[in-house]
């Protein structure tokens, strides 16, 4: 089996190798926990060879590169930004219907000649996985993150999208990497996904007596429970650092 | 007893002197009747024959793409669809729902008020004397309630009166619908009603329109044959031979 | 009387009314042929013929061996439908469903008469013996009468053909009230 580095060395060793193709992470963890970041540099950690899609649902695809710049991270990815297309016909369309509700439609609209002009519903699943299903292997898909389906589309919808990208991702031999916010949503969606993916960590920024004390969790590994485990993790400058907890060896 | 209310004649000749010359101006009139009974062909003659004597017509589809409608029409001898397009305006009310933002199953008073002013500008705005809506039942659907019907239709008869236009309002009946309307409050509110059906007679099929009511003007009550032809509709009486049925 | 004196009483009439015309069997064909030439040779006249006992086409070709122009006559047939013998669709030709659909032939004759005849049409019923056979008494007179009505307000003339083999007191009479003038033909 081949093995792909996550971006971050201890943790590929904890791992013991990486991650292997063919799988499909889930990355969780509550608000400002770091996991979009950790979500950037495993996209820049892919090898040449390797077809990189960065998906990003929530900030603009500048403030993604540059990020990635900051640490000194590769920016040879694809950025396909969802959030920003979707968001832009939304707001241009409640836009128009507001205006629309308070004046009236215009009457060049009500001559235009007749055609069924309802435009189809920007159907954000299917182009998601219009997106992966173009990838050839080796690839690395990255989703940041997951919410931004759960917001707007039937949970169902959304799980059976992300079982299409599992098996994709699986039989193609590429990995695939989505981030939730965990306590957004009900624990079904939460175990839903957590059912499909073959790996799931776990970033939590823990407030304590003396400050934040960062865990991150190996909580899942699909046939290898010897590799589950609870780690330390923080912030450099160079992007985030796994160290092993001292007091629990 | 007949005051003299100005009349809009429908055009289809056997209707105007079953009505005594025509609808009376401003009337709201319920055009009901089961699936297929003609119910679009009648409302899509009145329109034409308004454009042919230079009313501007108002086509509101509700359950159909106004498209299809059009490829489907009768050629009529008298009218090309060139001409008809022309003086008709054809809108698709999925369009306006979406438009005005009104994608819930339920419309909110809001909502209806918001229809009922955009339906009122276009009629404005294009000086329209004959409006078809086409159907009000599937428009009844949306507002659930019983008041709401009523509101909804009270008020854009109202509106549409004022400015001089004559409306009918198709009806769909289900067979399970008792009265001639599928609420029962859209039969209530309307100045008249025209009822289309089929009628079984010795195991042929006729097709049939009857004048139930119609405010403003005495009527023929009888119910009458229909033809639905190039020349436009026809009507004959309908013989009283017994053993008929109405489906 | 016989068709010669036919052919000279129906060049008396000049203005519209409705004639039973009581043929013998003998006499029939030479009645339908009489009644085609005599209403088609006027300039502005048109005939509608009402077919329920013999297919229109059959009558067409009748005429053909006679040689009678057909461009100004028209046809209701409400028999082929039943004798399931409908060919291909003739531009002169409007179909019935049954002859028991008789506002149906009122309806197709008001079709024929408002898309193609400006002035004066002369509307053959073949026959009201075969008209009797598929409804009621009743039904039937108040057809007849009904539809001599309409003719009579557009100014246009109704022919009652009946066979006398065929012929009941009833029918007789039914003629009688709705004619003008009934004539027998043999
Ligand atoms: N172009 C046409 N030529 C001939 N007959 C037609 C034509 N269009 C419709 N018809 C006849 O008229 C019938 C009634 O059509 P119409 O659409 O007016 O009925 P409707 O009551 O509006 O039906 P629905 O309940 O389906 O809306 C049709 O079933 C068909 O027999
Ligand atoms: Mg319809």
């Amino acid at each position: 089996m081949k093995f792909v580095t996550t971006g971050i060395e201890n943790l590929d060793n904890a791992l013991m190798n990486g991650i292997p193709s063919g799988y499909t992470v889930l990355l969780s963890g509550s608000p400002g926990s770091g996991i979009e970041l950790f979500a950037k540099q495993f996209s820049s950690a892919h090898l040449p060879e390797e077809d990189t899609i960065y998906i990003t649902t929530t900030e603009r695809t500048d403030d993604v590169i540059n990020t990635m710049g900051e640490f000194g991270w590769k920016t040879d990815i694809r950025i396909i930004n969802i959030g920003e297309e979707f968001y832009r016909k939304f707001l241009e369309k409640e836009i128009q219907i507001s205006r629309y509700r308070e004046k009236g439609i215009p009457a060049e609209e009500i001559l235009r000649p007749y055609k069924f002009r309802i435009e189809k519903e920007l159907d954000i699943l299917t182009l998601l996985t219009f997106n992966i299903s173009e990838l050839r292997p080796p690839f690395r898909i990255v989703i940041d993150s997951l919410d931004f389906f759960f917001g707007i589309e039937e949970n169902s919808k959304v799980l059976s999208t992300l079982r299409m990208i599992k098996s994709h991702t699986q039989y193609q031999r590429g990995v695939a990497l989505f981030t939730l916010v965990t306590t957004l949503y009900p624990s079904i969606v939460q175990s839903g996904v957590e059912e499909i993916v073959d790996i799931i960590f776990t970033m939590e920024n823990i407030r304590t007596q003396t400050g934040f004390e960062k865990i991150f969790t190996i909580k899942k590994f699909r046939n290898h429970p010897e590799k589950v485990g609870v780690f330390r993790y923080d912030f450099t400058p160079k992007g985030i650092s796994i160290s092993k907890i001292a007091s629990m060896k | 007893m007949d005051n003299v209310r100005e009349r809009v004649p429908t055009g289809i000749e056997a209707l105007d002197n079953i009505l005594n010359g025509g609808v009376p101006k401003g009337n709201t009139v319920l055009i009901t009747g089961s699936a297929g009974t003609g119910k679009t062909t009648l409302s899509i003659e009145f329109l034409v024959h308004g454009a042919m004597a230079g009313e501007k017509g108002l086509y509101i589809s509700v359950t159909e793409a106004s498209e299809k409608l059009l490829e489907n029409l009768i050629n009529y001898d008298f009218f090309s669809k060139e001409m008809i397009q022309k003086g008709i305006i054809f809108i698709d009310i999925p369009e306006i729902y979406e438009k005005l933002g009104m994608n819930k199953l339920q419309f909110t008073l809001d909502d209806i008020n918001i229809l009922i002013q955009n339906i009122v500008k276009i009629v404005k705005e294009f000086n329209v004397k004959r409006v078809v809506i086409d159907s009000i039942t599937s428009i009844c659907y949306r507002l659930q309630t019983e008041e709401k019907i009523m509101e909804f239709i009270l008020r854009l008869s109202k509106a549409l009166s004022e400015l001089g236009c004559t409306t009918f309002l198709v009806s769909e009946l289900l067979p399970s619908a008792k009265g001639y309307s599928q609420y029962g409050v859209e039969e209530a509110v309307s100045d008249g009603i025209i009822l289309l059906g089929n009628l079984e007679r010795k195991g042929d099929l006729l097709r049939t329109l009857r004048v139930v009511k119609m405010r403003g003007t005495s009527h023929s009550r009888a119910t009458y044959v229909l033809d639905i032809t190039s020349i436009g509709i026809l009507l004959v009486p309908l013989l009283k031979g017994g053993g008929e049925m109405y489906l | 009387m016989n068709i010669d004196e036919l052919k000279k009483r129906l060049k008396e009439y000049n203005e519209p009314l409705s004639l039973g015309i009581n043929t013998s069997l003998s006499a029939y064909i030479d009645t339908i042929k009489l009644l085609m030439d005599e209403f088609t040779s006027g300039k502005n006249i048109h005939l509608i013929y009402i077919s329920a006992t013999i297919p229109s086409r059959s009558i067409s070709s009748i005429l053909e061996i006679y040689g009678i122009d057909e461009k100004k006559v028209f046809y209701v047939d409400c028999i082929s439908h039943l004798m399931m013998n409908v060919a291909e669709s003739k531009e002169n030709t409007v179909y019935v469903e049954s002859p028991t659909m008789l506002e149906n032939i009122m309806l197709k004759t008001q079709y024929i008469l408002n898309k193609n005849v400006k002035d004066v049409a002369v509307v053959v019923v073949d026959s009201i013996n075969s008209l009797a056979i598929h409804n009621d008494m009743k039904i039937l007179s108040e057809f007849l009468h009904l539809f001599v009505t309409f003719l009579r307000s557009r100014n246009s003339y109704m022919v009652i053909l009946s066979i006398k083999e065929q012929a009941t007191q009833e029918i007789m009479s039914i003629i009688n009230f709705v004619s003008d003038e009934t004539l027998e033909v043999d």
